[in-house]
């Protein structure tokens, strides 16, 4: 039974990567009309008549000028193309063959600033799709591209998931260019290197990959790559969906590739020899490969002094394992191990648990539950009566549910303490919650034997989780000595010589030489 | 594969047998606190449980928020059997809940089944696997175990708790703390004597009205006498567990008047030699204190008077000690501070010889007593502001 599941995972993962699968269709270059008619003819086929597509004929349609209203800076238009146009028309209208090129528009087009010629037509209508506006010359099978967009954005403003309390709080926003800017400011370094292809059939998403080179792992480089170009599928509308093509391990409940709004952790990432993966048309930018104690280091540790790092650092681990394991332990001392309860909170949880009709799993199961739909139930509201959510949630289980027994006073406390410290790695959302059921479930099986079972089946798992070829769990295991200056503590910045080096080494030749060894 | 594929669900098989095994719900637990242990007719045990009744709690109304162990309250049931497990199991008839004893507080034992012996109901404690081992074990001077355990607690809802919180509180200096753990160390060492603490109901149903003062001296597992509460003070100082006590000594200035010393510490170094095949014993304690109360308005911080109260409050010390070796010694017969195993680690050879003999040979040995006493502070003030008028005594 495990082995046909196995075989069928194998071959839903072998066709998914499989090229012929979603095949895209051949490139084949189509050329541009000749005459001004026929491409006037092929591009309203194209767009089908959309009222926002524009053809602005000069000069009887000796040039014509193709744009998408909304798209373009229709002001800049205006002067650096229109403008010295409609001279430069009548120039090609007068003059004899040999101006009537395209190439003699780019003489005339001074006051632009890059300019290409396309000779596909299939390009042509995937740039005027982005924002260009193309330029078609009468007898000519060249357009000139001239990219001047400017469409509505939303601001630079403070990401609002990831708040710090000292650093910069600007965030990336939808628009690729803005985000590739933004880490421009941070790295001034030639070295790093945006390398930029659309995914995606219909969408045509521009993603981009970001790496400083030389420092990155070359073959990490190589492999996101590939990746990506394996990407076979209609959208990506956003990084979450690249997150699931390209990671290692697709059915983990751990994230797989870490996810920031703000250029400073990313940027942090890229110094450390990660590849950045800039997805337009989402403020989220993800970053690989990964690593679990990531999720428990922020950027703003860098900013605050040492010590309060560190202390910082270990209330996140400390919330970690009080968000995972704190229901469990109270179900396995309260249901096995009474005697390790000291004698005063005994009799407070035993007259608490006198008039509670559930036993204690159930009750955590269902706190959990509620706790989880007021969560949620936050999120989606709509800002006016987000207000009453709150107090509603907490009068019903807090206040309500106690007095009226179907609770117990002990199980809410700790729920509560529980979810809120779930906040602070609020990332791992997915596998906190994951871990938290399962382990209630194995405490009231067999009690503290049970969480100590199922945290080592927790830890073989995220042991043999890898990124991109990077173990899960570095630089915990394998050890990475000199990394540990920044794992569990920050020492201060004077006093880190060197480069984290989990990120970059190269994995497979340390295999090699541990089996030769053996 | 296939004999992977079995392994597997063998191992997963065996988990699931055995099921939520163990799994309490702690409403159907009674948590003993206090067992008392009395005759009873025809050589039977009559045992008193005291166990926790939580009330329930939920349903109240709002102004419930005051401390839920304010609402517990317990309950005292007894049962007879032959043994202790046997009266442990036969209160099933009349208690709903299954007795959980791994949060047992105190053991109360009446005297006249401490006279039994000790060791003929101490198997239960040793051998159950839940049994807490840091229960307080303290003797009834005179009534039954059942009286204290039902007697009306108004300090502390919970009886148990009310009589160990006095137990653990050694600044009494008068009360012995002795703790399940060490009564089972004591009693594998015949020739030694064992001490626990007494409660005294003096026939009142009050738990205010009992006091928890005083040793109970066993021999041979047998309850022997009683130290008063003096003798215990000495047997504290001389076995190194007094924490503070309050020496009340004579005025060196003023006559008539008596000053109160408080001791903040002691240590206590015992000596046993053989000599000549006779043992020759010693106590020598150095201890330390405070001046904390004064009748009359003399400065007692002079040199002379502070030597004064120094040398009497070692009088005092001394005069404890010595009563309770006599007693130890004459009455009871029971060498309590443990000298012969001073004697087996450095003198095993001589010792051996002598071993059979030992309770003769204790009862006439010679105890030397040194006592060395050092007043560090007098309060905040060396003497009062105003002058007391003199006592009309």
């Amino acid at each position: 039974m495990l082995g046909d599941f196995k075989r069928f995972y194998r071959a839903m993962r072998l066709k998914a990567a499989d090229g012929n699968m979603n095949a895209e269709e051949p490139k084949v270059p189509v050329p541009i009309p000749q005459t001004s008619a026929e491409i006037k003819t092929a591009l309203e086929n194209t767009f089908n008549g959309s009222f926002d597509f524009k053809i602005r004929s000069f000069e009887d349609d000796t040039v014509l000028m193709a744009y998408i209203d909304g798209l373009v800076d229709k002001l800049l238009i205006a002067e650096t193309i229109v403008q010295p146009m409609m001279q430069a028309a009548k120039e090609i209208k007068i003059g004899g063959q040999e101006k009537k090129k395209a190439v003699y528009l780019k003489t005339k087009l001074a006051a632009i600033c890059e300019m290409t010629e396309f000779s596909d037509f299939n390009e042509c209508v995937v740039s005027i799709l982005s924002g260009s506006t193309m330029i078609f010359v009468d007898g000519d099978v060249t357009a000139l591209n001239i990219s001047q967009q400017k469409f509505e954005k939303r601001a630079i403003m403070e990401p609002a998931t990831e708040t710090v309390s000292r650093g910069s709080r600007e965030g990336f926003t939808e628009s690729l260019q803005i985000n590739t800017t933004l880490l421009r400011r941070i790295i001034k370094d030639g070295n790093l290197v945006f390398e930029v292809r659309p995914i995606g059939r219909i969408t045509k998403t521009n993603v981009s990959i970001c790496y400083l080179k030389g420092l990155a792992n070359q073959e990490i480089v190589d492999e996101v790559r590939k990746r990506l170009r394996n990407i076979k599928t209609d959208a990506i509308l956003e990084s979450g969906y690249l997150e699931e093509y390209i990671v290692d391990s697709p059915l983990s409940i751990f994230p797989m590739a870490f996810n920031s709004e703000r250029p400073e952790s990313v940027a942090g990432g890229i110094l450390d020899g990660r590849v950045a993966i800039l997805c337009d048309g989402t403020p989220n930018v993800m970053t690989v490969p990964n690593l679990f104690v990531d999720y428990l280091q922020y950027a703003e540790d860098y900013n605050n002094r040492w010590v309060f790092s560190i202390i910082i650092r270990a209330v996140r681990f400390f919330a970690f394992f009080l968000s995972t394991m704190a229901p469990a332990y109270y179900i396995a001392l309260l249901c096995f191990h009474q005697d390790v309860i000291p004698f005063k909170l005994l009799v407070t949880l035993a007259a608490s648990r006198q008039s509670v009709p559930l036993s204690p799993l159930i009750e955590m199961l269902v706190l959990t539950l509620l706790f989880e739909i007021i969560k949620e139930s936050g999120l989606r509201i709509s800002r006016s009566i987000g207000q009453a959510v709150s107090i509603v949630g907490g009068l019903i289980v807090g206040e309500a549910a106690v007095q009226a027994g179907i609770f117990s006073a002990p199980a809410v406390v700790i729920i509560g303490a529980t979810s809120l410290s779930a906040f602070i790695i609020s990332k791992l959302d997915a596998p906190v919650i994951i871990m938290r059921v399962s382990l209630m479930i194995a405490a009231n099986i067999l009690g503290i034997l049970g969480i100590v079972l199922l945290t080592i089946f927790f830890l073989i798992y995220m042991c043999s989780l890898k990124s991109f070829g990077v173990p899960y769990l570095s630089p915990i295991t394998p050890l990475c000595g000199k990394d540990m200056k920044d794992t569990y503590i920050r020492i201060p910045l004077w006093a880190m010589f060197e480069r984290p080096e989990t990120v970059t080494r190269r994995y497979g030749e340390k295999d090699l030489r541990n089996k030769r060894n053996d | 594969m296939i004999k992977k594929m079995i392994c597997v669900l063998l191992i997963f098989m065996t988990l699931l047998l055995e099921g939520c095994w163990n799994n309490r719900d702690i409403t159907d637990l009674g948590i003993v606190t206090a067992l008392g242990i009395d005759k009873a007719a025809d050589g039977n045990i009559e045992i008193t449980f005291q166990i926790i009744s939580p009330s329930s709690h939920g349903g109240s109304q709002s102004g419930s928020t005051s401390s839920q162990i304010g609402s517990s309250s317990t309950i005292e049931i007894s049962s007879e059997g032959a043994d202790i497990f046997d009266a442990a199991r036969n209160i099933i008839p009349k208690l709903s809940k299954k007795a959980y004893y791994s949060q047992i507080q105190l053991l109360v034992i009446s005297n006249e089944m401490a006279e039994e012996g000790l060791d003929k109901m101490w198997d239960f404690f040793e051998r159950d696997h839940e049994v807490s081992r840091l229960f307080r074990v303290i003797v009834v001077k005179s009534g039954t175990a059942k009286s204290v355990l039902e007697a009306t607690a108004l300090a502390n809802p919970i009886g148990a708790v009310e009589i160990s919180d006095s137990i653990d509180n050694q600044a009494f200096g008068k009360s012995v703390k002795i703790q399940a753990f060490k009564v089972s160390e004591l009693l594998s060492e015949p020739l030694t004597g064992l001490v626990t603490g007494v409660i005294d109901p003096g026939g009142s149903n009050k738990l205010t009205d009992m006091k928890v003062e005083g040793g109970a001296v066993f021999k041979n597992a047998k309850l022997a006498g009683f130290l008063d509460n003096d003798e215990t003070r000495g047997y504290l100082f001389a076995s190194d567990q007094i924490q503070s006590t309050i020496l009340t000594i004579a005025n060196p200035a003023e006559q008539g008047n008596l000053v109160s010393i408080e001791v903040a510490g002691s240590s206590s170094d015992l000596t046993a030699e053989l000599i000549n095949g006779k043992p020759k014993l010693g106590v020598e304690i150095t201890a330390y204190g405070n001046i904390g109360d004064e009748q009359g308005s003399a400065d007692l911080t002079e040199l002379d008077d502070v030597k004064k109260l120094e040398s009497e409050s070692e009088a005092l010390i001394s005069k404890n000690i010595r009563d309770m070796l006599n007693t130890s010694q004459k009455t009871l017969d029971s060498d309590i501070l443990n000298f012969n195993d001073l004697l087996y680690k450095h003198n095993y050879q001589d010792f051996e010889k002598i071993k059979g003999d030992w309770n003769k040979f204790y009862r006439d040995a010679d105890i030397s007593i040194h006592v060395q006493f050092t007043i560090k502070r007098s309060g905040i003030i060396t003497k009062p502001a105003y002058e007391q008028s003199p006592s009309s005594q």
